[in-house]
């Protein structure tokens, strides 16, 4: 039976490049007493499946999805746009903690990031509903959007690094994929690092993250 | 415990003073009922969860009692809100090298840009700042004159080394004349030996003793033994408190509270964060009590955030019953 908190949440797409991952992924949706609705085929382009997806009151997503043509994008555009549209998903890897710089550009809509190995249904169920819970504007403190002061402190587009500060968040340097950073702030660095200086803007960050790859850093006020 | 001083329950309250649970790191809220102030900003953006559960849109004063970043990385995140703030009150000096120090002027000239100011001005010794127009008020007891000019590695006038905690700004948060919480920051041996030599210690009586170092050590062993037992019997609490994190350096160390106990035997102890040593295993507290707890809703917050009530007769009531009755059945090896 579905408890009061996640009522509504019954159909549970799975989306994943294999056909034997999709069947795993269903499991713990299926021991949730919920229905799960493996997509099969291939998606497209995203403005494409956003449009044609199946009916379903949530999803969790597989990273890569572009292998064997599965789909033409990958899953964090998938899961960040669905938050956009108010449609709870979550993301199924292992690689957001090793390639941390590289989420960091959609982690603002990707409320919670799962390894497969700690995929089980009463932890799939509470992230759903978290993160149906924040698409309202129902933020846990880890996710909460504050304004933050961010000191760059390394910048080399080359080996498409930058790396940053975040006042208030804490003192672990923050990696950003250069290329991911909007072109303005690209430019500003650039200049800035040209001459031998550090450079500071305010942006948007979650200054309660408990990890540095939950962290998340957007509107860039630079 | 020693006595909470018990008043009529008609009498009304003029405010309290919260030990937040911000993790490892130490902030102090003082409310009145307009307006509130704040000892030291903890480590993060921690201390923006607790005005948002509060319902605090401005701040008053905030007191820095020196540079460490689990006493001032808030006041980044605060000032980065622009929620207004009327002064800090601090010693900059021993900042003004580092990055963290541009970082704060850049983000006061923003301030400044959206017409928002902010004064600040010198912790100096007796400094008395009033909490809104309440009779609460936060009395600067220390760093005197010469640990507020000395520099960390300079030599006072004994030859002894000071450090950067030996300058730590003391503040005695008071309520009319009763003296309500001392909030002596990451003092030292020094800071305090220079406190006790000029004849000030009878200053640092208080209801309650935030611990510095967030119960731990103090410099040497022995060191830290002499400051806790000083500085304990100087203030003569019934409550003593640690502002601590679980997840960093198993803060309260045994050998601080042991010291606490052989100056109090029977004064309450709590801690904000459940030391590993108490418990080796997060113990998630159904409920709650009231007031923003980092840890709380992770199993690592003991006491969590603990308050102090002060009534109009400035009475002052410490509830700990959560706590009692959390210790009594979820703790076999309880430092307490």
């Amino acid at each position: 039976m579905s408890s009061d908190s996640t009522r509504g949440l019954e159909r549970i797409m799975v989306l994943d490049d294999k056909s034997q991952t999709r069947e795993t992924l269903a499991i713990p949706i299926e021991f949730a007493n919920r229905t799960a609705v493996k997509v099969s085929g291939q998606l497209g382009t995203l403005e494409r499946f956003l449009e044609n997806a199946p009916n379903a009151d949530a999803a969790i997503a597989d990273y890569q999805l572009t292998p064997g043509h599965y789909a033409d994008f990958d899953g964090d555009e998938l899961v960040a746009a669905w938050y956009k549209r108010g449609f709870p998903a979550i993301l199924c890897t292992s690689f957001a903690t090793s390639n941390a710089a590289h989420f960091r550009r959609l982690r603002r809509w990707i409320p919670v990031v799962m390894s497969p190995q700690d995929l089980e249904p009463d932890s799939l169920m509470r992230a759903l509903e978290l993160t149906r819970r924040e698409i309202n504007e129902e933020f846990v403190p880890p996710r909460r959007p504050w304004r933050a002061l961010v000191r760059f402190v390394e910048f080399d587009e080359a080996a498409n690094v930058a790396n940053a500060k975040v006042a208030g968040w804490g003192e672990d340097v923050v990696g950003f994929s250069a290329s991911g950073l909007p072109e303005g702030l690209r430019d500003s660095l650039r200049v800035a690092f040209q001459g031998g200086d550090e450079y500071r803007c305010f942006a948007t960050a979650n200054l309660g993250a408990e990890s540095n790859h939950d962290l998340y850093v957007t509107e860039w006020e630079a | 415990m020693p006595a909470t001083i018990l008043r009529s329950p008609q009498v009304a309250s003029i405010g309290k003073v919260n030990i937040i649970d911000v993790g490892h790191g130490s902030c102090v809220a003082v409310h009145a009922s307009d307006s509130v102030s704040l000892i030291d900003t903890g480590p993060n953006g921690a201390i923006l969860e607790y005005l948002l559960k509060e319902g605090v849109t401005s701040l008053d004063t905030i007191v820095i009692s020196h540079a460490d970043a689990d006493h001032i990385g808030g006041l980044a995140a605060i000032l980065a809100q622009r929620i207004p703030v009327r002064e800090i009150i601090w010693n900059p000096d021993a900042l003004k090298e580092s990055e963290i120090w541009k970082d704060l002027v850049y983000e006061i000239e923003d301030r400044h840009n959206a017409g928002l100011t902010v004064a600040s001005r010198n912790a100096t010794q007796d400094l008395r700042v009033e909490v809104g127009s309440s009779p609460l008020a936060l009395v600067v007891l220390a760093p005197g004159i010469a640990l507020q000019h000395l520099g960390p590695g300079a030599t006072d006038r004994l030859g002894r080394k000071v450090s950067s905690n030996s300058s730590s700004v003391v503040v005695r948060v008071d309520a009319g004349a009763t003296p309500v919480a001392l909030v002596p920051g990451d003092l030292d041996e020094l800071g305090l030996l220079h406190i006790v030599e000029a004849g000030r210690d009878d200053l640092l009586k208080a209801y309650a003793l935030v611990l510095p170092h967030h119960g731990g050590h103090c410099g040497t062993p022995a060191a830290t033994q002499r400051t806790i037992e000083t500085l304990v019997a100087a203030a003569g609490p019934a409550a003593v408190f640690v502002s601590n994190g679980r997840e960093k350096y198993a803060n309260p160390r045994p050998e601080v509270i042991a010291a606490v106990r052989r100056t109090a035997p029977v004064v309450k102890i709590a801690c904000t964060q459940l030391s590993p040593t108490c418990s080796s295993e997060q113990l998630v507290q159904t409920g709650s009590t009231g007031a923003y707890a980092r840890g709380w809703s992770d199993g690592l917050s003991c006491a969590g955030t603990m308050s102090l009530r002060v009534d109009s007769e400035f009475g002052i009531n410490y509830e700990h019953g959560v706590h009692d009755r959390f210790v009594a059945t979820g703790l076999t090896s309880n430092l307490c």
